[in-house]
C-alpha cells in the first residue's frame, strides 16, 4: 500500500503535468490568434497563477470576436467555465494539502469539501464570505440576487456605482447608528433650499430601506447556500459510505447542484420567501418612484420635457385610439336603416350640396375598417 | 486504505477536458454564426400598431376550409412555434393541413405604456380575427392560444362566442390559485400599481429575472455546463442557441396591460371567482360554448397543470376534451415527442369538428 508522501508526491507530479498541459492547451489557442481579430499576444501567466486567470484572459478577448448573436450564450459559458475550474481548483488544493490531516476520516472530507463549497471560495465583488450570507461557490451561480442588483441598476436615474458607494449594507449597521441616522435625516429642513432637502432626506431614508429589504432576502437566500451544503455533506457521504466515490468533477458539480436545487425549493415553499421578495421589489419601486419625482423637478428647472408630461401625451393618445376604435365599432355595427339615417343628417334638408359633403365622414371610415390591410 | 471523495489526477483530467472542450468550443462558435429561428415561409398580412398578423405558406394542396390563428403570450416571442424546420408546430400543423395564422404583438415601447387587456383582447385579436373571416369569406375560425394567449382566447371566446369555431388552448393558466403556483405566490404581495406607476413598461429583464429565480442553479449554472459538451457539434450548438435567443429575447410589458393581469387574474383570480371586466364587458368562462381542447403539460413549473386543468370545471361548453402531456412548458413547444404528438392531436381534433 503506498503510504501518504508517495501519494502525495504522485499527486504533486500529476498536477504539475496537468499545469503543463494545461497551459498548453491556450499557448496552442494562442496560435491560432490570427484568426482572431484582437488576439494577437500569446498568454502570459500572471503572479496569482490560478486556474482561471488565463481562461479570463483569453474570454475577454474571444467574446468580442464571436457573432453577436453566440456572445451572450458564450459570456454565460465562460462564467459557468471559471466556477467549474475555480471549483476544481478549490477541490484540488484541498486534497493536495489537507491530504495529510485527513487521511482516513472520511467524516472530515466531507465535512471540508462542504466547507468549500460554502467559503474556501472568492466572491466575486470582494467581499468578505464571513460577513457574506451569499457567498461561496453559490455566488458563482447567479443566483437571483445577483441578477436582481443588475437588474436593480440597469433602469436607474442614478450612476450604478452611486449605489455601491452608498452602501446598501449601512441598513444593518448597529442598531445605534442607524437609530442616530434615522434621527438625522428626521431633522426638519430649513432655509431656501428646504424642498430639495427634505427630498434628499427622503430618499435617503428610501434607500436605507431598500437596502435592509434586500439584506433580508439575501439573508434568507444566505440560507440556501448553507442547507445545499448541508445535503452535499449528506450526500457525498452516503456515497463513501456506499464505497462510492464521486467520478469526477463533473459528478461533484452534478451532485452540488441538485443540492442546490433542493435546498432552493424548501425555502421557494415557505411564506418568507415570496413575502421578503415582494418587500424587497416594492422597496426598490418606491425608491426608484421618488428618484424620478426628484429628476422630474431637475428636468422642469432646464424647462425640459419631463417623464409625467409625456406620460400625459401618450395617455391623452391612447384615450383618442380607444374613442376612435369605438366609433369604427359602432359604425360597422349599424343597421342599413340606421346607416341610411347617417346618410340624411338635418342640415342636408337646407343645403343639397352640403348633404353631400356632410355624409361623407360619416361613411368613409366604415368604408376603411370593411378592407383594412394596416390600422394605427 | 483511505477513500478519497474524488481522485486528484481525475479532478485535472476532467478540468482539463473542460478546457479543451471551451477552447475547441470557440472555433465552432465563430463558425456556426448567428442563428435564424421563425423557419417556415409566411407572409404578413395585416399590420396594427406594432402588431403583425402572419399567414403561413400552406404546405397541402387542400388546407382546411377554417384557417386556425394561433395568439401567443406577451411575454417572450411568438417564433417558439417555428424555432427550426424539425422544431415548429406550426410546420407541423401546416403539414397536418392546418391553414395558419400567428400573431406577432411586437416590442412595446413607452408609447404602448397605455395598452390594455382590452386594447390586446377587443381590438388586436379581434381585428385579426376580422381581416381573417373577410380574407376567407366565414363567419368565425379556430383559435389557438398559448399559454397568456390561451387566457387571453379564452376571454376573446367569451366576448365574441360568434367569431370562434373551436378553441385550443395550450399550457394556459385559468385558475390562479392553485397549490405550487410559484409565480402567484410571488404576485401575491407585489405592489403592482406601484411598480408601473414606476417603470410605466415592465422590463422584460424582470421577467426574465423572475422565470431565472424559479430553477437558478439548473438555468444558469448546469445548463451552459451542459452547453460545454455540445461544443463540437455545430447542429446541436445551433440548437442551444436558438433556445438560448428565446429565452432572452423578452419583450417589455405594456404597462397598463401588465397592472391588469396581475390584478384580475394572479391576485384576485377573477376569471375563476368572477367579477372580469374587460373594457367594461364581463368576462365569465360560462360564455365559451364552443369545442374546447385543452392541452397540457404534466411538468410545468410555469404554469402548474392544475391550472389549465380547472378549465374544465368552468368553461360552458359540452364539447370540451384534455390532452396531458408528459413534459414541461418548454418541452410541449419543442421536445421531439411533442412534435410526434401535439400538432397531429390538435388537427384531428380540429377536423373531426370540421366535418
Amino acid at each position: 500500500m503506498a503510504g501518504f508522501k508517495e501519494t502525495t508526491d504522485a499527486w504533486s507530479k500529476v498536477w504539475m503535468d496537468g499545469q503543463k498541459q494545461y497551459l498548453d492547451t491556450w499557448m496552442q489557442l494562442s496560435k491560432l490568434g490570427g484568426q482572431w481579430p484582437g488576439v494577437n499576444a500569446p498568454y502570459t501567466p500572471g503572479a496569482a497563477g490560478t486556474w482561471t486567470e488565463p481562461m479570463q484572459q483569453w474570454t475577454q478577448l474571444m467574446t468580442q470576436s464571436l457573432p453577436p448573436g453566440s456572445q451572450p450564450a458564450s459570456s454565460r459559458l465562460f462564467d459557468l467555465g471559471k466556477s467549474y475550474l475555480s471549483m476544481g481548483e478549490t477541490f484540488w488544493r484541498l486534497l493536495q494539502q489537507q491530504g495529510r490531516e485527513l487521511a482516513g476520516q472520511e467524516n472530515d472530507w466531507v465535512e471540508a469539501m462542504k466547507n468549500a463549497f460554502t467559503y474556501n471560495c472568492p466572491h466575486p465583488n470582494g467581499a468578505a464570505p464571513e460577513t457574506d450570507p451569499w457567498s461561496g461557490f453559490a455566488t458563482f451561480w447567479g443566483l437571483p440576487l445577483n441578477t436582481w442588483q443588475r437588474f436593480a441598476c440597469s433602469f436607474s436615474p442614478f450612476p450604478g456605482e452611486l449605489g455601491k458607494a452608498l452602501r446598501p449594507e449601512d441598513a444593518a449597521l448597529p442598531s445605534d447608528m442607524t437609530k442616530t441616522l434615522r434621527q438625522m435625516l428626521s431633522m426638519p429642513p430649513v432655509g431656501y433650499t428646504r424642498e430639495w432637502q427634505e427630498q434628499t432626506q427622503e430618499w435617503v431614508q428610501l434607500y436605507i430601506e431598500y437596502g435592509k429589504a434586500m439584506q433580508e432576502f439575501a439573508q434568507l437566500l444566505g440560507k440556501v447556500s448553507q442547507r445545499a451544503a448541508e445535503l452535499f455533506g449528506q450526500k457525498l457521504g452516503g456515497l463513501l459510505k456506499e464505497g462510492k466515490p464521486l467520478n469526477g468533477l463533473r459528478s461533484a458539480y452534478n451532485l452540488w447542484i441538485d443540492c442546490g436545487e433542493d435546498a432552493y425549493a424548501e425555502v421557494l415553499a415557505t411564506p418568507d420567501f415570496p413575502h421578503l421578495q415582494a418587500q424587497m421589489v416594492n422597496a426598490l419601486m418606491r425608491l426608484k418612484r421618488h428618484e424620478q419625482a426628484m429628476m422630474d423637478e431637475v428636468m422642469t428647472a432646464m424647462n425640459m420635457p419631463t417623464r409625467r408630461e409625456l406620460d400625459t401625451s401618450h395617455k391623452r393618445v391612447h384615450g383618442l385610439q380607444q374613442q376612435i376604435c369605438a366609433l369604427q365599432d359602432a359604425l360597422e355595427n349599424l343597421t342599413p336603416d340606421e346607416l341610411a339615417e347617417t346618410e340624411e343628417p338635418p342640415v342636408a334638408r337646407v343645403a343639397p350640396a352640403v348633404r353631400k359633403k356632410a355624409s361623407k365622414p360619416a361613411r368613409s371610415p366604415a368604408k376603411r375598417r370593411v378592407q383594412p390591410k394596416k390600422r394605427g | 486504505m483511505m477513500q478519497l471523495p474524488l481522485q486528484p489526477d481525475q479532478i485535472l483530467k476532467d478540468a482539463l477536458d473542460f478546457n479543451r472542450k471551451l477552447s475547441h468550443g470557440m472555433l465552432t462558435l465563430r463558425d456556426v454564426g448567428n442563428v435564424e429561428v421563425g423557419v417556415t415561409p409566411k407572409e404578413a398580412v395585416y399590420r396594427e400598431d406594432k402588431l403583425v398578423l402572419y399567414r403561413y405558406k400552406p404546405t397541402v394542396d387542400k388546407p382546411a376550409k377554417t384557417p386556425l390563428l394561433i395568439v401567443y403570450a406577451l411575454v417572450n416571442r411568438p417564433y417558439m412555434t417555428d424555432l427550426q424546420e424539425d422544431r415548429s408546430i406550426i410546420r407541423n400543423l401546416l403539414d397536418h393541413g392546418e391553414d395558419v395564422y400567428l400573431i406577432d404583438w411586437g416590442y412595446p415601447d413607452g408609447a404602448d405604456r397605455y395598452l390594455e387587456l382590452n386594447d390586446y383582447i377587443n381590438r388586436y385579436i379581434h381585428h385579426c380575427v376580422q381581416h381573417i373571416c373577410k380574407a376567407h369569406g366565414l363567419r368565425r375560425i379556430n383559435l389557438l392560444g398559448i399559454c397568456q394567449g390561451g387566457t387571453f382566447s379564452l376571454c376573446y371566446t367569451a366576448l365574441h362566442t360568434e367569431r370562434v369555431a373551436n378553441l385550443v388552448t395550450m399550457v394556459t393558466p385559468v385558475d390562479f390559485h392553485t397549490p405550487r403556483n410559484v409565480l402567484s405566490d410571488w404576485a401575491q404581495e407585489l405592489d403592482v400599481d406601484l411598480l408601473v406607476n414606476t417603470v410605466g413598461n415592465v422590463p422584460g429583464e424582470l421577467l426574465n429575472w423572475s422565470f431565472l429565480s424559479l430553477k437558478p442553479f439548473r438555468l444558469t449554472g448546469q445548463k451552459y455546463a451542459d452547453m460545454a459538451d455540445i461544443l463540437d457539434d455545430p447542429n446541436k450548438l445551433r440548437n442551444f442557441l436558438r433556445m438560448e435567443k428565446w429565452i432572452f429575447d423578452s419583450p417589455d410589458q405594456a404597462g397598463e396591460a401588465f397592472r391588469q393581469f396581475i390584478k384580475y387574474f394572479y391576485q384576485q383570480n377573477r376569471l375563476v371567482t368572477g367579477g372580469l371586466e374587460i373594457g367594461g364587458h364581463p368576462v365569465s368562462l360560462g360564455q365559451v360554448t364552443v369545442p374546447v381542447l385543452n392541452v397540457y403539460a404534466t411538468e410545468d413549473h410555469l404554469v402548474p397543470p392544475e391550472s389549465s386543468i380547472a378549465l374544465e370545471k368552468h368553461v360552458g361548453t359540452r364539447d370540451y376534451t384534455a390532452i396531458a402531456f408528459p413534459g414541461g412548458h418548454i418541452g410541449i413547444y419543442v421536445s421531439g415527442r411533442s412534435q410526434k404528438e401535439v400538432p397531429p392531436a390538435i388537427a384531428r381534433w380540429l377536423q373531426e369538428r370540421s366535418r
